[in-house]
């Protein structure tokens, strides 16, 4: 059974702002994280690189997965982060690369931070938002010498942290019915060590990216 | 002739009816006694007279020969019930004479080489004479008919053969037979084809059409006659004091049959309900054939078409086009129900095996029942007549025969009920029983009581039937499913599950094509496999009604009770066959006549209605003109149009008026139109209908005119009582305001309402109709934005509360580089380590602040660029006093990272 894994923030949840991203931005998050998702699974040689093929997107090359079955869990994945995201109750967005026992070496890590001050008409035509983007998957590149001693029969899990009324409401979603979420019960507090990767907006919210290293 | 009976009027030949009659008759003798001389070999031709028209081959010596031979009538003059032997007719006897019977002379070689009569139908000079016989109307009268009755009697005996081709020709109708047994004149006179021919085809201009259409459309029967039983399980129930004398009779009965058996296996039910669905085995065919014994066994087919025999080509007929168009039609349905692309959908429609028009197996004639020895053979019930011919070549087809059913019908319903008015009526072969009460009068078990009263039934009617028992309508059908053919079955609680998880999702009522396909897409078959779905995931699936009915459905629940009492709920008359008209005159006396049918059936069912649909079928685009099917209706686009008036009525004149300026304002040509139908909706009943004795009493007692008085009181509030229970509609804004009723609006729940479409009116009433939740999600959105408006206090309020361990620091903070940009700062550090001064402390925690600032901001990865620079250029420096700079401003930067992100930033140490 394919499922997925959140963590819940309670200390957030009570005063956890909303970040309101409508469709459209929603959209572009979400291929942005499928981009981003793929890039990782790449340069961390989680699996053989002979299941991607290169794409262009951004106006650069990217890897894409073209093994099927990966795809298709990345996507229900990416299906139900875009829920939570349409929610506005995404704080925190984890991507761990696992070893085989899925206790996480490299933890590549969405934050999500709502902008406070805004000016709606900045970036109307998304060009700076499309630069941003790219310049995380150059910047992931340019970090590739960092994934070293990964090990050879690594996983990767996705972790979710958004508020408990999320996690329920998604749960009786018919449309990720099929692909629940499962809560974390231990969390795993064993990396120490941050690797900026970029922060950047997109219109009106933050993501700030990071790695973490496990000790 | 008369004129020289005037020159010559006195000839000699008048005892014979003239010369000519003379000659005539002369040589007929002289044929039939040269039959004597020569060999008479068969009787092949018996009952066929031919007449030879010019040049043939055979010589038109040997074919007197010939049918000398076979037992046929050669004629040198020609009479109206000959064949009309020739190879080669010129255009002005062509333009003479009618060509139905203009027969090539390798007809007469070909039958004698097979030993039979062929169907000269295939051997017919020119094809594409309109040889079909029509829908013939009255106009001729009574005294001709019967004269013509008794010669074609007298023929029907000498040639019974070419009576059934007649027949066979008469593919559209010819259940006239028997329909219409009381008036013995339409028996199909066998030298009146030659008429008929001659007569264009009637369309739905001719004033007999309505008429003469309902008699013959089986359609019609067929839901009149559930209508009609419908109607009589409520006169029952009305007319009933619910005491059934005839239980006993069927008790003693019972335990006469199975003394010996087990009386107390009492079968349980769920819901402790027992509920039986009867049918009727293939209906229409066993009634069939109680009048004929001899096909009991064969596989048969009610149909109007005889089908086998091919019948000249029409011009004009594309059925390729038109099927075409038919299919993309279902498969643009398919895929969007199914959400497959439309090339990927590939369906079998029932017009697959469907030939060109004038080929053998290309009846489009319907299968309305098939016998059981048929569906072996993979005969289904809809079919086209063509196509089942494909699967199976010794296909009888027998016509008709409505009043047959109806008798049968009401037999079967009088039966049941004797024993329970508990009946929902479905149609006429078919209802439901809900047998609790009865059973446990009777205290027997259901098997015996199913045994019993399916015996009554066949030795009543002579017809088989199959029953289904269960603990709901949906178990009960599924069970007489099972049953079937001429059996029983009993769907109890213990086995329930077992069986629905094998069913079939097609089997279940309600789910037609689209549904199944739509399953299918999402990979389920059977019953079982779908319960594997939650209810919701249904719903989203197929929306919530239909979600959640297949949900039940799928578990063998069916929540709905059984309905003693029906109500109707429109009155309609709809045609769509020979629907052909040149102007729209004669639309429009058609529109009139199809209002009087509407009103004596409005009449009928004593209701009035408020609303008027016009339902129009014009030719779609690309259809052909002439349909694939004989005066069909083929592709159309279909058209409904209504209007509301403001009082129900049932006045001819007022339906009429609306309905002809419903079909003036669609400007369409009314030599496209294909169908035409009137549907009166929003009824009220003419008199107020209330059930029970003092309904009983009104009816009996009060005089007209009283109940006419009472009746105009009594009306509005009839009306209100009706309406809304029946037609939850949508608000109309010809309604005066005050007949909405405001309850519904208040029903309506909230989550409802926002699916559907936004409601019209204000504000307010969207806030209210929200939910405790739903306000309770917008809280935090509605303070945010207010918290936007005030920006400055936002952060500062958020940010301490969010990084806690270092609140004091921030206010005390030197505010100097703060509002740098990472990258002036950079500089900034560049020409501070370049100036070759020492350190300043004041600088180093000027940095360290602004390094800490901007980590609390979550810039950690600028953070991260001007460590790495800091760290880079003190190296470079190697002065051990910027080592302790350095040192400093990356623990403060360290600090600020366990305080916001709770790990330490990742400092390369090589």
């Amino acid at each position: 059974m394919p499922c997925q894994i959140y963590k819940l923030d309670n200390v957030d949840a009570g005063r956890c702002q909303n970040i309101i991203m409508d469709s459209c931005l929603v959209d572009i998050t979400i291929e942005f994280l499928a981009v981003a998702f793929h890039s990782i699974l790449y340069y961390t040689s989680t699996y053989p690189e002979s299941i991607f093929e290169t794409k262009k997107k951004y106006n650069i090359v990217v890897y894409r997965s073209m093994h099927p079955e990966l795809n298709q869990y990345i996507d229900l994945c990416l299906k139900s982060i875009a829920e939570c995201l349409k929610s506005g109750q995404l704080k925190r967005l984890e991507f761990a690369i696992t070893d085989n026992t899925y206790k996480p070496i490299l933890k590549f890590i969405f934050d999500f931070d709502h902008m406070d001050v805004y000016d709606e008409t900045a970036d109307a035509y998304l060009i700076k938002t499309e630069q941003n983007l790219r310049a995380f998957c150059l910047k992931l590149a340019t970090l590739s010498n960092k994934f070293t001693n990964l090990p050879q029969d690594g996983s990767f899990t996705i972790y979710i942290h958004t508020n408990e009324s999320t996690a329920v409401a998604m749960a009786s979603k018919p449309d990720l019915e099929d692909f629940p979420l499962v809560e974390v019960d231990d969390k795993y507090e064993d990396s120490d060590k941050i690797l900026p990767i970029r922060r950047f907006s997109v219109r009106n919210c933050y993501i700030d990216t990071y790695i973490e290293f496990a000790k | 002739m008369r004129r020289r009976d005037e020159k010559f009027p006195d000839n000699g030949f008048e005892a014979w009816g003239g010369y000519m009659q003379a000659k005539v008759a002369k040589l007929e003798q002289q044929f039939a006694s040269g039959i004597g001389k020569e060999c008479k070999q068969t009787d092949l031709f018996k009952g066929i007279s031919i007449f030879v028209n010019g040049f043939t081959t055979p010589s038109a010596d040997e074919l007197k020969d010939l049918m000398a031979q076979h037992g046929g009538v050669y004629h040198i003059y020609q009479r109206s019930e000959d064949f009309i032997i020739a190879s080669n007719l010129p255009d002005t006897k062509v333009k003479k004479m009618p060509l139905a019977k203009v027969v090539k002379p390798q007809w007469i070689i070909d039958s004698i080489a097979a030993q039979r009569v062929l169907d000269y139908k295939e051997y017919l000079l020119y094809r594409n004479s309109k040889s079909q016989a029509r829908l013939h109307f009255n106009q001729i009268n009574k005294v001709e008919d019967q004269v013509e009755l008794v010669k074609c009697e007298k023929v029907n005996d000498t040639c019974p053969y070419i009576k059934i081709s007649e027949l066979s020709n008469d593919k559209v109708y010819n259940n006239e037979n028997s329909i219409s047994s009381e008036r013995p004149v339409k028996s199909l006179p066998l030298n009146a084809t030659s008429k008929k021919s001659e007569v264009i085809a009637k369309t739905a201009a001719d004033p007999n059409f309505i008429s003469e259409f309902y008699n013959n459309s089986r359609l019609h029967h067929i839901s009149q006659l559930g209508a009609c039983f419908k109607q009589h399980v409520n006169d029952l129930r009305e007319n009933s004091n619910f005491t059934f004398s005839a239980r006993d009779d069927l008790r003693n009965r019972i335990s006469v049959l199975n003394n010996s058996q087990n009386k107390l296996t009492k079968s349980h039910f769920q819901n402790g309900k027992t509920i039986m669905h009867i049918d009727m085995d293939c209906f229409f065919v066993s009634v069939g054939l109680r009048k004929r014994p001899e096909l009991r066994g064969k596989p048969i087919a009610v149909t109007h078409s005889k089908g086998g025999q091919s019948r000249p080509k029409r011009s004009g007929v594309d059925r390729m086009t038109e099927f075409n168009l038919y299919k993309q039609k279902q498969v643009k349905k398919i895929s969007k129900a199914s959400g497959v692309p439309e090339e990927d959908v590939d369906i079998e429609t029932r017009i697959d095996n469907i030939t060109e028009d004038g080929d053998q197996f290309g009846s489009m004639s319907e299968i309305a029942s098939c016998s059981y020895e048929a569906r072996a053979k993979g005969i289904t019930n809809g079919m086209f007549m063509g196509a089942a011919l494909r699967l199976c070549s010794d296909l009888h087809t027998i016509p008709y025969d409505f009043e047959e059913y109806k008798e049968v019908a009401y037999t079967l319903y009088n039966t049941i009920a004797q024993y329970t008015l508990d009946i929902e009526a479905v149609s006429c072969d078919e209802m439901y029983v809900d047998c609790t009460e009865l059973l446990d009068y009777l205290k027997v078990s259901v098997d015996d009581f199913a045994t019993a009263l399916r015996e009554e039934i066949k030795s009543k009617t002579g017809c088989p039937c199959s029953t289904g028992f269960g603990g709901n309508r949906l178990q009960a059908r599924l069970a007489t499913k099972q049953a079937k053919p001429d059996g029983q079955f009993f769907l109890t609680s213990d086995i329930i599950n077992s069986f629905m998880y094998c069913i079939n999702l097609k089997d279940l009522p309600g789910v037609g094509r689209q549904i199944s396909h739509k399953l299918e897409s999402l990979g389920h078959q059977t019953c079982g496999s779908l319960q594997s779905l939650s209810l919701t995931c249904l719903q989203k699936h197929l929306g919530n009604k239909t979600g959640l009915q297949l949900y039940d459905q799928c578990r063998g629940h069916d929540p709905n009770p059984l309905v003693y009492y029906t109500v109707r709920k429109s009155v309609s008359a709809e045609v769509n066959y020979g629907i052909r008209f040149e102007n729209n005159e004669q639309c429009e006396d058609f529109l009139k006549q199809l209002s009087i049918e509407v009103q004596s059936r409005m009449q009928q069912f004593k209701v009035m209605g408020k609303c008027i649909t016009l339902k129009l079928m014009i030719r779609a685009e690309k259809a052909p003109v002439e349909t694939a099917k004989f005066m069909g209706h083929g592709f159309c686009d279909v058209i409904n149009k209504s209007t509301t008036l403001l009082t129900a009525t049932n006045d001819v004149h007022l339906i009429t008026k609306e309905v002809i300026s419903i079909c003036r304002k669609q400007n369409i040509d009314p030599k496209e139109l294909r169908g035409i139908g009137i549907q009166v909706t929003k009824l009220e009943s003419i008199n107020k209908q209330v059930k029970g004795s003092i309904n009983k009493f009104f009816t009996n007692k009060t005089l007209v005119k009283s109940e006419k008085y009472k009746l105009e009181i009594l009306k509005p509030k009839a009306e209100d009582e009706k309406r809304d229970p029946i037609t939850p509609k949508k608000p109309n804004m010809h309604l005066s305001p005050v007949k909405k009723s405001p309850k519904v609006e208040n029903m309506k729940s909230p989550i409802l309402k926002r699916k559907g479409r936004p409601p019209k009116n204000g504000k307010s009433q969207i806030f209210t109709s929200y939910n405790p939740i739903s306000r309770f999600l917008q809280f935090p959105q509605t303070i945010s934005d207010e918290v936007n408006t005030k920006k400055e206090m936002n952060r500062e309020v958020n940010k301490p509360v969010e990084i806690k361990p270092t609140p004091k620091q921030i206010e005390e903070e030197q505010e100097s580089l703060l509002g740098l940009p990472w990258d002036k700062v950079r500089d900034l550090l560049s020409a501070w380590f370049d100036s070759g001064q020492a350190p300043k402390l004041c600088d180093v925690n000027l940095i360290s602040t602004y390094m800490r600032e901007m980590v609390i901001n979550k810039k950690i990865d600028k953070v991260y660029v001007l460590v790495n620079f800091l760290r880079r250029r003190i190296r470079e420096m190697n002065i051990d006093i910027w080592y302790e700079v350095q040192e400093s401003v990356i623990d403060e930067v360290q600090n600020a990272m366990v305080a916001v992100y709770g790990k330490k930033l990742w400092i390369n140490d090589q």
